[in-house]
């Protein structure tokens, strides 16, 4: 089997948030996963990100493809969503609601041909992972 | 699953996906049950200043970092709202985050340890540290994830080395 190598790769929920930021909600592409990937990827980090998200949503994981990210979706019947309410200028004072979630990991989400330096468990809430 | 991915790699968690619990359509921070069992299989760990307090019962970050490595974990990374505060080898380090604006809030730990952990590949823990903070002060200024340009982290991390005012405040 020949491994496919990375330097980093991000286990988590892909997820479609709404935030409310001064009172104005809109709907933002959310997840721990988008943030650490793109931020890795800028670096010239080789990264990668093992998710799950409903079939319906696949196609929103292009802006990873696009930039040169590899990613190892499974199918869930839900895309995680959280409501992040933040009501102040500090960042440390978020309100989160929950919307929706993905199903959880199990062992046989992770590709078993996948080689990584760091494996970051980016998960976004209680018993995703 | 997660003892299996330490075998296969270096295994680093961001404490929020194992606190954050849903309790009706709220969703809060409660304590970590598994951590005594979980923390020593982590050369990562990473949390905000509310995740660290509850999980050890105190606000003091230094005293958090402690508790947290004597659990187990190899480097620990606590971010607040003015920086980020790391301990690794008993050695206390921190660096600020020095952004203009607040538009992008979301995401901030998230970049900030990925940051970290893609640069200690190649750095020793303070410069991979003050480069995650950099870029971590980019991310918070704009909308959406860290798309800039390393030219503009390298401008950061030369006005803090100046600014040594900003290292004592934290």
């Amino acid at each position: 089997m020949e491994l496919k190598k990375f330097d980093v790769v991000l286990l988590g929920h892909f997820a479609i948030d709404n935030d409310v930021v001064n009172g104005i909600e809109k709907e933002v592409t959310g997840s721990a996963v988008y943030h650490g990937a793109f931020a890795l990827n800028a670096i010239g980090a080789k990264v990668a990100i093992v998710t799950k998200l409903a079939k319906k949503d696949f196609s929103l994981l292009n802006i990873f493809k696009d930039v040169g990210i590899t990613v190892f979706p499974t199918e869930s019947e839900e895309t995680t969503g959280i409501r992040n309410v933040y009501s102040t200028d500090d960042p440390d004072n978020r309100r989160s609601f929950f919307m929706r979630s993905a199903a959880s990991f199990c062992e046989a989400d992770f590709p078993p041909d996948l080689s990584a330096k760091v494996i970051h468990i980016d998960s976004l809430m209680q018993k995703e992972v | 699953m997660l003892k299996k991915l330490s075998k296969i790699a270096d295994l680093s968690i961001d404490v929020q996906g194992f606190m954050k619990t849903r309790q009706g359509d709220n969703l809060i921070l409660k304590d970590w049950k598994e951590k005594a069992r979980i923390i020593p299989y982590l050369k990562y760990l990473k949390a905000d200043i509310a995740e660290a307090t509850i999980l050890t019962g105190t606000s003091d970050l230094h005293k958090t970092a402690k508790i947290l490595a004597k659990l187990g974990a190899k480097e620990i990374m606590l971010t607040h709202k003015e920086g980020v505060l790391l301990y690794v080898g008993g050695e206390f380090y921190q660096a600020p985050f020095t952004p203009k604006s607040l538009k992008g809030r979301s995401g901030r730990g998230d970049t900030c340890i990925s940051t970290y952990i893609g640069k200690r590949l190649i750095l020793k823990p303070y410069p991979a540290l003050c480069f995650a903070a950099a870029v971590t002060t980019l991310k918070l200024e704009k909308e959406g994830p860290f798309r800039g340009d390393i030219k503009d982290v390298e401008t950061i991390l030369e006005k803090n080395k100046k600014n040594t005012n900003l290292v004592s405040i934290l």
